[in-house]
């Protein structure tokens, strides 16, 4: 029987800020992007297409990096989270 | 934290910290800065620690090390979806005559290392991210964190992969994603006796296999899976370029891995303790960053360093021999009192001497893994072939040559076959 992602990433521990460590710069750009990248490389499913849009959330990021280095259109305004703040491997 | 640090250290992985002790060790002022709650806690991998440079600065570091288990048996395994062939190798020797390499949870074994810097002096300041280098004179003279600022004569980087302080100063480029993969993996308790059952091993023996084909749908990359002392890694990297231009989404690959008969039988019974995900540098020579500017040096993944000379990752000892080498220049460059590029470029020449004429050596093929036919033909060549040696169905057995009806140029084949065993 398949997981779902969610599943797998109820596994892990976060600490979550209240302040979004990654931004998409500017929707229209994602509304015409033709590969939508983002929702392909991302393994924690922070990038969703609804209705044709991109919506984006940060709180399950494992900060990976996968989204920042490929979309090429840069409309990823992308840091790690503050100290102490974000995802917290144990089984690394 | 007020006054001037000799060296600042971002980032306390592998790279940072040997770099660290280094400096520590020879009375230099040191600081780590770690944004995670401690070393470890941010860190992925397969994994296996080798041996060979950790040794060097911390002799017999297993017998204190929270290390798992000897790594004794590489494989490397063609996979599809009903089948599986494995070359298998195994050293004896790599149970303790010589240790060849550990297998390791990183949040115990970085946690570990960070206190072996502490031991030596160094400090060690956790749950703090640097966001950017602070410069004077167009020089790096330390670094800023919200709103504090902390000086010093030298800053090593070794911030990890996406070193986005190293794009930022210039000494590299915007990540291209033809030169990362994307690892993930899934951890699995079982006890140790059923470790041993499931991998036909000892607690003496740990192994470490490579699987091409199936795991990563026939994209550029690899699975794998390693043992621990009670538990066992299971993990995919495959290709950022690859992935993103696939129909294939990234959260589909460990769970259609799990899917196979031969997971399923590693897995039966196991409890998932974690899944988890990393960025990692594989574009081997080209993509290594510039080493150092004016009061700056950039060690580890941060500079593009893993290592390609094989078909496993190599990371760590990679990590931690460029971490080595950037402190042994620090620690000259402290004697003079002279911090800018032309004293700092002594890291580039050890570095020279000592890594880079090996990543040089594998130019155009980072892991044997630039070629495509390993991960795309070969898995279902090889084990098809297998089927129809083994498979009695009364007729005659044809030559095993023209058993291969595959558009594929033997010549290449038998050139591969020979650098994937050199490869072992
Ligand atoms: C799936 C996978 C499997 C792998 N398997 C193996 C293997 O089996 N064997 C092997 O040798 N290698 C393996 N590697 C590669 C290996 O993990 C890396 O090469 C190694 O960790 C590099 O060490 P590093 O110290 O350079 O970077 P990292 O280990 O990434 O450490 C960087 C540190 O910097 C911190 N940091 C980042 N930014 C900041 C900031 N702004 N401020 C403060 N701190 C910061 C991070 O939290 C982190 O602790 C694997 C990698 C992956 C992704
Ligand atoms: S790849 Fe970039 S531009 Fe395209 S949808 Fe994703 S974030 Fe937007
Ligand atoms: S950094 Fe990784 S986990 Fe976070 S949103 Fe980007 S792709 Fe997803």
């Amino acid at each position: 029987m398949k997981l779902s992602i969610d599943d797998r990433l109820a596994l892990l521990k976060y600490k979550v800020d209240s302040k979004p460590h990654i931004i998409l710069k500017d929707d229209r750009v994602c509304d015409s992007c033709q590969g939508k990248y983002c929702v392909h490389v991302c393994p924690a499913s922070c990038y969703k297409i609804e209705n044709n849009k991109i919506v984006f959330h940060y709180e399950d990021c494992v900060e990976c990096g996968s989204c920042l280095i490929s979309c090429d259109k840069q409309n990823i305004d992308w840091n790690y989270p503050r100290g102490t703040f974000g995802v917290n491997f144990r089984w690394g | 934290m007020s006054d001037k640090f000799d060296v600042i250290v971002v980032g306390g992985g592998p790279a940072g910290l040997a770099s660290a002790l280094v400096t520590a060790r020879a009375g230099l002022s040191t600081l780590v800065l770690e944004r995670g709650d401690y070393s470890g806690s941010k860190n992925v991998f397969g994994g296996v620690i080798y041996t060979d440079s950790l040794k060097k600065l911390i002799p017999d570091f297993w017998k204190e090390a929270p290390v798992e288990r000897p790594i004794t048996r590489r494989r490397i395994t063609f996979m599809t979806d009903k089948s599986f062939l494995s070359f298998d190798y195994k050293n004896y020797n790599f149970r303790g005559d010589f240790y060849n390499g550990f297998s390791v949870f990183r949040s115990k074994f970085d946690e570990w290392f960070s206190k072996k810097v502490e031991e030596a002096g160094g400090m060690i300041a956790p749950g703090v991210k640097v966001d950017s280098l602070l410069h004077q004179d167009g020089k790096v003279s330390g670094v800023k964190s919200g709103n504090d600022e902390l000086e010093a004569d030298m800053v090593i980087l070794a911030d990890g992969a996406v070193s986005l302080l190293a794009q930022a100063e210039g000494l590299k480029e915007r990540p291209d994603p033809n030169n990362f993969g994307l690892g993930m993996k899934e951890v699995f308790t079982l006890s140790e006796e059923e470790v041993n059952k499931r991998f036909g091993i000892t607690s003496k023996d740990g192994v470490e296999e490579l699987i091409l084909g199936y795991p990563t749908k026939y994209l550029r990359g690899g699975g794998f899976i390693y043992t621990f002392k009670d538990s066992i890694s299971i993990g995919v990297i495959v290709s950022l370029e690859a992935l993103r231009k696939s129909e294939y989404y990234a959260i589909d690959f460990m769970e259609d891995l799990k899917e196979h008969p031969m997971i399923q039988d590693l897995i039966e019974g196991a409890q998932l303790k974690e899944y988890s995900a990393h960025a990692i540098p594989e574009g081997g020579y080209r993509m290594i960053s510039k080493l150092y500017k004016d009061g700056v040096m950039v060690v580890g993944d941060a500079a593009g360093l893993v290592s390609s000379s094989g078909i496993y990752l190599n990371g760590v000892d990679i990590a931690v021999k460029s971490g080595i080498l950037a402190a042994e220049t620090a620690i000259e460059a402290k004697k003079v009192k002279d911090y800018s590029a032309k004293t700092l470029s002594l890291y580039e020449k050890k570095m020279e001497e000592k890594v880079l004429s090996e990543f040089r050596n594998f130019r155009d093929a980072p892991y044997f893994l630039e070629n495509p036919r390993m991960y795309s033909e070969y898995p279902k060549i090889v084990t098809d072939l297998m089927e129809k040696i083994i498979i009695s169905d009364g007729e005659p057995k044809q030559k095993l040559l023209n058993l291969l009806k595959y558009e594929i140029n033997q010549w290449d084949l038998i050139k591969d076959a020979v650098k994937g065993v050199k490869s072992l």
